[in-house]
């Protein structure tokens, strides 16, 4: 079956997606993986310097992390975060069209993403070396400096498997796996 | 050959005569420009006085320079230096500026200007075309630089035409050692005192302009490459950065990873200030934007303050260093008072880097009980005192009172006060540090400490590539070195002091909109206006040159491997902030400095190296100095 994107549906069919493979995927998850990004969520909706540090934000960010079929990365990635005056209102990942009507969009080939969440290269940086390309009101986003590092710290500090780690055997259950949420969400 | 006029103009100051000098070829292939070919004339003007010369006696020699590419509409090449013994650090004096002046003087026909001597009564220097004068500047001595710059455009402009004016004000009239000289009232040869230089020369100004232009040796080449420079240009968010917000850009972001020195180095977090201080809190007093010659970055700000007790009118902008020298360091969170501020240092003609240092140190003495009110002359040096800030400039520039002291300097001043006074104090060689923290980046310690004109985060480029806003790939400097970390640092530090020596001060690129430059990108540049092949070797040969000339200049002014140190109040970690805990190891990246270096015991540099760069008679200098030692 599959849902539309910003329906109640997709909405409902997805949580309930995400709590089956929270309680049956084991841990350290995929990097981009539903799983990987709710608990991105909750650690977000967690911190209390986040909080404080996004007092004022306004717009959506999204990550878009570039296809890599090497590594098992058939289609396009889209991670989605609401974020407004310090909350952390989801994370989902979401379709294209979506994605790329977001406020603010961080895009990066997945190597640059892996050293990201890695904690090997820090997003400012890679965005002043042209590493990761921002789309957006550079103004606005540059008051924010400390929140967004706060973003990539709380990434850093998850246990996460990088694609780029996966034997051949995983690499091709994830690309099924991938393959079939694409098709039931879009994304 | 493109992109040299191929001559340069002498001024006599003392006999008040002016001749065209030819341009060595000699020069031009081993030292460039700028202060390549500037620090090879000051040595061979000085000859056997180099070691004792005062730097404020009319020996002392003052060059300007362009470089080969300046002039040119390359995108962040409108550079120009001028150099003599620093009245400040007593060894080779360094400054920098960019504005118009380049341009004009290229545009007149000439490399650049050397003045010997020293005229008995002021005068400044017109050069229009082929034509050039000794003025009398009797009425212009005494006068603030927005004054005179307006009077000597509005003489010798015509039309819509406006010469670019480069002048000092009262304080390098009355010898403040840190005084710079104002170019076009928003441009500053800011760093180690030549304002100083020119006023015990009596040399008022330098009003320049020309109708030429730069012969470009390979034009179809200089049109790609250019092409390609404007489009990364473009394309990079550093450059947008520095547009929007100025050189201010980046000041939460430093402040985040512990670069921004607070309250005289001694503070590491101060969210509430930069808060204050940031660059849209300076969008406040905006009114417009400004650029160099030919460049696309438009990183220069012009301000207004229309009420209140800061009022000024529209003008030049402060920039991060001036921030960061009067808020951070003096904790002062009021960006009007800033502008006012930085207005004054402009008007006065004072380095802005070592005159907010210079307070912040004594305010950290006086509020530690090593300076007292008896010797302010009965002032409460104080933190966060903008009106008492702008009283002690006015001091400063006119050598009044306890401003008399403070125009020597934090170095001088920690001498003459004594006792507990030098762990407050933060110089390299005399010069007052500028605004990064060596403790959020090791390898700009480093630099500072070897730094040849005291401590620079400029002319080496190691800040923007250790910060990785840089990249030098090919010569193995990815962008991915930490900051706070001293290993491997000594090998990037002697890279990008050779690479930096020929990029940033003698051919010359801004480090601002410079960091979209790779390796190639500055070799076609150089081969497409020079019209003849540059390699990367050559680049980083000329680098080194240069950099161990420098380096010898100050050896036989007597600073040696003991000047090659941090200052003791940046090598304690600080407790809080994005550099807390974090020092450099001096010993391990200064042992490794010395080996890369080749330098012996006595940090001085190898025979043959010397040799082969072209340097033997320097070091048979050096030798006769260490003898006679």
């Amino acid at each position: 079956m599959s849902y539309a994107y910003g329906t109640e549906e997709w909405e409902k069919a997805y949580l309930e997606m995400v709590a089956i493979r929270l309680a049956t995927v084991s841990k350290p998850y995929i990097q981009g993986s539903p799983e990987w990004v709710a608990t991105y969520e909750k650690l977000i909706q967690e911190s209390q310097e986040y909080n404080e540090a996004a007092k004022g934000w306004e717009g959506t960010v999204v990550i878009h992390i570039m296809p890599n079929p090497e590594l098992g990365l058939d289609a396009d990635v889209y991670q989605l975060l609401d974020l407004w005056h310090g909350e952390c209102r989801s994370v989902r990942l979401v379709p294209q069209e979506a994605g790329e009507k977001a406020d603010y969009i961080l895009s990066g080939e997945l190597a640059r993403w892996e050293a990201v969440v890695a904690g090997d290269l820090e997003t400012t940086k890679a965005m002043m070396q042209g590493k990761i390309k921002l789309k957006g009101d550079l103004a606005t986003i540059v008051r924010y400096v400390k929140a967004s590092t706060l973003l990539t710290e709380i990434a850093a500090r998850m246990e996460t498997k990088f694609l780029s780690q996966l034997s051949e055997e995983e690499r091709e259950q994830y690309r099924k796996e991938a393959a079939k949420l694409r098709a039931e969400f879009g994304f | 050959m493109g992109g040299y006029c191929g001559r340069l103009l002498l001024v006599n100051l003392s006999t008040k005569t002016i001749s065209n000098i030819p341009l060595r070829d000699d020069l031009k292939e081993d030292y460039l420009g700028g202060s390549g070919i500037g620090a090879r004339l000051l040595y061979e003007l000085l000859g056997e006085n180099i070691a004792a010369m005062d730097p404020l006696a009319p020996g002392n020699p003052l060059v300007f320079m362009t470089g080969p590419i300046s002039g040119t509409t390359l995108p962040s090449t409108a550079r120009m230096t001028v150099n003599a013994l620093s009245p400040l650090t007593g060894i080779w004096g360094e400054a920098n500026v960019g504005g118009q002046l380049s341009a004009q003087l290229k545009f007149a026909g000439w490399d650049g200007v050397i003045f010997l001597g020293a005229a008995d009564s002021p005068v400044y220097l017109h050069v229009a075309d082929e034509e050039a004068y000794l003025l009398a500047a009797d009425e212009l001595w005494g006068q603030e630089t927005y004054i005179v710059t307006d009077l000597l455009q509005e003489r010798h402009g015509g039309g819509n035409r406006k010469p670019a004016v480069a002048v000092i004000g009262p304080a390098g009239e009355n010898g403040v050692l840190y005084a710079s000289i104002t170019h076009n009232k928003g441009h500053h040869f800011g760093r180690t005192g030549m304002g100083a230089v020119m006023g015990s020369k009596k040399l008022k100004g330098l009003v320049l302009s020309g109708t030429g232009k730069v012969i470009i040796g390979n034009p179809e080449r200089y049109k790609e490459v250019r092409q390609r420079l404007l489009s990364k240009m473009k394309e990079s968010l550093t450059v947008q950065l520095f547009n929007l917000y100025g050189t201010n850009c980046g000041i939460e972001a430093g402040h985040l990873s512990g670069d921004v020195p607070l309250k005289n180095w001694q503070l590491g977090e101060w969210a509430e200030g930069i808060n204050a201080l940031n660059g849209p809190a300076f969008e406040t007093v905006l009114t417009d934007r400004a650029t160099c010659y030919a460049c696309p970055v438009a990183c220069k700000r012009v301000v207004e303050v229309k009420d209140g007790l800061w009022q000024m009118a529209v003008g030049p902008g402060p920039e991060y260093e001036t921030i960061a020298s009067f808020g951070a360091m003096c904790l002062i969170l009021d960006v009007a008072a800033i502008a006012k501020i930085n207005e004054r240092c402009n008007q006065l003609g004072l380095d802005t880097i070592s005159c907010g240092c210079t307070i912040a140190f004594a305010i950290d003495c006086f509020a530690k009980g090593s300076l007292t009110t008896e010797q302010t002359g009965g002032l409460e040096l104080r933190w966060g005192k903008p009106e008492l800030v702008l009283k002690l400039v006015e001091m400063i520039a006119a050598q009044e009172g306890f401003g008399a002291e403070l125009a020597l300097g934090s170095h001088r001043l920690a001498e003459k006060l004594g006792g507990e006074t030098r762990k407050y104090l933060a110089t390299v060689k005399k010069l007052e540090l500028p605004m990064h923290d060596p403790r959020a980046y090791h390898g700009l310690g480093l630099t500072y400490a070897t730094s040849v004109r005291g401590a620079c985060h400029v002319s080496g480029v190691s800040m923007g590539v250790e910060q990785g806003t840089m990249l030098l790939e090919e010569l193995g400097l990815d962008g991915s070195h930490r900051g706070p970390t001293s290993a491997d640092k000594a090998r990037l530090v002697v890279l990008t002091q050779d690479f930096g020596m020929t990029f940033a001060t003698a051919a010359i690129v801004c480090v601002l909109g410079g960091m979209v430059y790779d390796e190639q990108d500055f070799v076609a540049c150089l081969s497409s206006v020079i019209g003849r092949e540059w390699t990367l070797e050559e680049v980083m040969r000329c680098g080194r040159r240069n950099w161990l000339l420098k380096r010898a200049i100050n050896l036989l002014r007597g600073a040696g491997p003991a000047d090659d140190c941090l200052p003791e109040i940046v090598r304690k970690p600080l407790t809080e902030g994005g550099a807390a805990g974090s020092v450099a190891d001096m010993e391990l990246m200064l042992e490794e400095f010395y080996a890369r270096r080749h330098f012996d015991r006595d940090g001085y540099p190898a025979r043959e190296e010397m040799a082969a760069l072209g340097l033997a008679d320097v070091f048979v200098a050096l030798e006769e100095f260490r003898y006679r030692k």
